[in-house]
């Protein structure tokens, strides 16, 4: 009986033990093959949805270029004027967002700073940096969005060389000096005036030596901005003591690395700002746009530059006298037109008061450009007997050989290291004097080159100078002190440093652009109207070959006809 | 562009239900995750018990085939993913419950073996020795 109830037992331990075994099997069996649930339809349709809401709010807060793609083929052509925003930009996209790897959206961002956590020598930073600067440039309406680019490597600005000398953006700064400007820049901007330009600051990477100061200055600014959008990488800057860098830029939205993607944390200080409850980020593997193709920066940034110049340019008959040649007695002083404001010619004068005219800007900011202007404005006026001109090159590239041929007025002209025998010539030259024209004129284009004894010498010559003596002196960089203060007219071109240092009427000039100054540069009350000052388009009389072929004959041969 | 106010709003809102929606299905993947590796955890325990069971029921002359003709029956017990698998590893645990109370039954068949000669001179060995 007990053998039998065992034999039972055992025979049901060993069916059940069977059962369990499969089981196990089974499992063993399906957790092999697991694979994470996949997402059902009803999922990825919602996933879909809330991806073409995100698109349509981003199309009408970044339309066209702020938020479309650039690397569509074929490329996209770039806006016409017509298309480019009646107001400022207040969204861009940085880049793409997935709520599947199939459902993108663009991400835009206030603008607002913004603010990367690396600076440009992350290529993904860099391309970005590209792409947000060319939405902003192409989509700007002509005129109203002026570039600083910090960039000591020159990772991002290269591309943009075309904007150089359209004054929308000067060639980047590399060192601390250039960024200790480019700040003064931006704080005298953000305390100025309201503006109806806006200005950009670029910092693609930070230049060597920058600290705390910087870093203040920074901050400052960003909670001061306005009309002014900072957008900054490799923030906060790594400083001694701290190695890694710390605190936010306020105001800014936020883009950091983040595994393979980035996330995007909007402010919640800004007027555009995110409710300050979590998620305060974008956790959506968010991709930086690449930088757009170069063609593509190279096709936008030649037609802003064009049309810039474009604008900027006039016809050498605006600043022709109406009368005939030579009809202007210069017994009272000299006259001319140097522009025009608005649609006013602007005339500017040497008398016994105003003796001596300063003008400063960068190589390439149009300097040789306006005094050929002038002199052939002053060539049509007065004839030889009325006006005698000396012309010194210091640098030898203002092609003033060239333009003697044409003007009987110019008595010499004197390139190069002979600029020191002639200083010292005109100032006292051996034998009688030839018989004096009733103004005499000296020009130097570059007083930068002149060593300081020179310098001096032309300082004395200005100060000494006799009734009917005049000069008109151009050249980089900030003037000499006792030169600048004898010389009550100030002309101020891109990159120009002649105005007074608290008066930042000539930032963001384009070329063929200028700022007439009339009182020693000084700018005067802030919101003030400035009748001492005015921006003025100049002339560049090569621009039209025909005409000035035909004034070059008519001076060159007629002997003051019309 | 009119007041870019409500498409920001709009785009902030899309935004948040965005990044719940992705959490909340994010949230179910890691729990299916943590129940199939817990599901892992436990059959490795399974399979222990059930090879020291089979040594058992191989000493009462029981045979037992590697692929269980019941192996059928029961997959439909582990079709639901690592929840199910779950659910299916309980009951198992349960069945080996029952079969280690059937096998421990047999408690007098072990108490018969005590005077087994081998056993009965390790006895003795030990009480010398002491």
């Amino acid at each position: 009986m007990a053998r039998w109830r065992i034999r039972s037992r055992v025979g049901r331990a060993a069916a059940t033990h069977r059962r369990a075994a499969a089981i196990a099997a089974a499992s063993a069996t399906a957790l092999r093959g697991h694979v994470p649930r996949p997402r059902t339809p009803v999922e990825e349709q919602r996933l879909r949805g809330l991806a073409g809401g995100l698109a349509a709010a981003a199309a009408q807060l970044a339309p066209g270029w702020l938020s479309a793609s650039l690397h569509s083929s074929p490329p996209p052509a770039p806006p016409s004027a017509l298309d480019t925003a009646r107001r400022p930009a207040e969204f861009v996209r940085v880049g793409l967002g997935h709520a599947l790897d199939d459902a993108p959206f663009p991400v835009v961002v206030p603008l607002g700073h913004v603010a990367f956590d690396s600076d440009c020598r992350d290529p993904r930073v860099a391309g970005a940096v590209r792409s947000l600067l060319l939405r902003l440039l192409a989509t700007a309406s002509p005129g109203s969005l002026l570039v600083r680019v910090v960039d000591p490597d020159n990772l991002v600005s290269a591309p943009f060389a075309p904007l150089h000398d359209a004054g929308i953006m000067p060639p980047p700064t590399t060192d601390l000096t250039g960024l200790d400007a480019v700040l003064t820049e931006a704080e005298h901007w953000a305390r100025g005036r309201p503006r109806d330009r806006t200005l950009l600051l670029v910092v693609a990477g930070w230049p060597a030596g920058s600290g705390d100061a910087e870093v203040a200055r920074f901050t400052a600014l960003a909670e001061a901005a306005h009309r002014l959008h900072l957008l900054v990488t490799g923030w906060p800057p790594p400083r001694p003591p701290h190695p890694t860098g710390t605190g936010a830029l306020p105001r800014a939205t936020e883009v950091a690395r983040w595994h393979s993607y980035v996330r995007v944390t909007y402010p919640t200080d800004a007027p555009f700002a995110m409710p300050p409850q979590p998620p305060s980020y974008l956790d959506c593997d968010v991709r930086l746009d690449p930088a757009p193709p170069d063609d593509v920066i190279d096709q936008v940034c030649t037609r802003l530059a064009d049309q810039a110049i474009d604008d900027a340019r006039i016809s050498l008959g605006e600043v022709l006298p109406d009368g005939p040649l030579w009809s202007a007695d210069a017994g009272g002083g000299l006259e001319v037109v140097v522009g025009r404001a608005a649609d006013t010619p602007v005339t500017l004068r040497l008398t016994g008061t105003v003796r001596h005219w300063l003008v400063g800007g960068r190589q390439g900011a149009g300097k040789t450009t306006l005094l050929h202007g002038v002199l052939y404005g002053l060539a049509s006026r007065y004839g030889p007997d009325q006006l005698t001109v000396h012309l010194l090159d210091p640098v030898g590239d203002a092609g003033f050989v060239e333009l003697a041929a044409a003007l009987p007025q110019v008595r010499s002209v004197w390139v190069g290291d002979r600029v020191a025998a002639a200083l010292t010539r005109l100032v006292d030259p051996p034998g009688p004097r030839p018989a004096p024209a009733a103004r005499v004129l000296y020009v130097v284009d570059g007083w930068h080159a002149l060593d300081d004894a020179l310098l001096t010498t032309l300082t004395g010559l200005a100060t000494e100078a006799g009734h009917g003596v005049h000069l008109v002196l151009a050249g980089e960089g900030p003037p000499p002190p006792d030169l600048a203060e004898r010389c009550r007219v100030r002309i101020g071109l891109p990159g120009g440093r002649v105005l007074d240092p608290a008066n930042d009427a000539a930032a963001g000039l384009a070329r063929g652009q200028a700022v007439v100054n009339t009182a020693s540069g000084l700018g005067g009350p802030r919101g003030a109207t400035r009748a001492h000052e005015q921006l003025v388009t100049f002339c560049d009389p090569y621009a039209d070959p025909v005409a000035l072929a035909g004034l070059r004959h008519r001076l060159s041969h007629s002997g003051g006809g019309t | 562009m009119s007041d870019p106010t409500v498409p920001w709003q709009e785009y902030l809102t899309a935004v948040r239900t965005l990044q719940a929606v992705r959490d909340e299905l994010a949230a179910a993947a890691a729990a299916d995750t943590r129940a199939a590796s817990s599901a892992r955890a436990e059959l490795a325990a399974v399979y222990a018990r059930l090879e020291h069971q089979r040594t058992r029921l191989s000493g009462d002359g029981v045979r037992l085939r590697d692929d269980p003709p019941e192996l059928s029956e029961v997959e439909s017990l582990t079709a639901g993913g690592p929840t199910a698998v779950h659910a299916a590893l309980h009951e198992c645990r349960s069945l080996l419950q029952d079969i280690d109370a059937a096998l421990g039954s047999r408690a007098p068949r072990v108490r018969r073996r005590w005077w087994r000669p081998g056993r009965w001179l390790r006895t003795r060995r030990q009480v010398r020795n002491r």
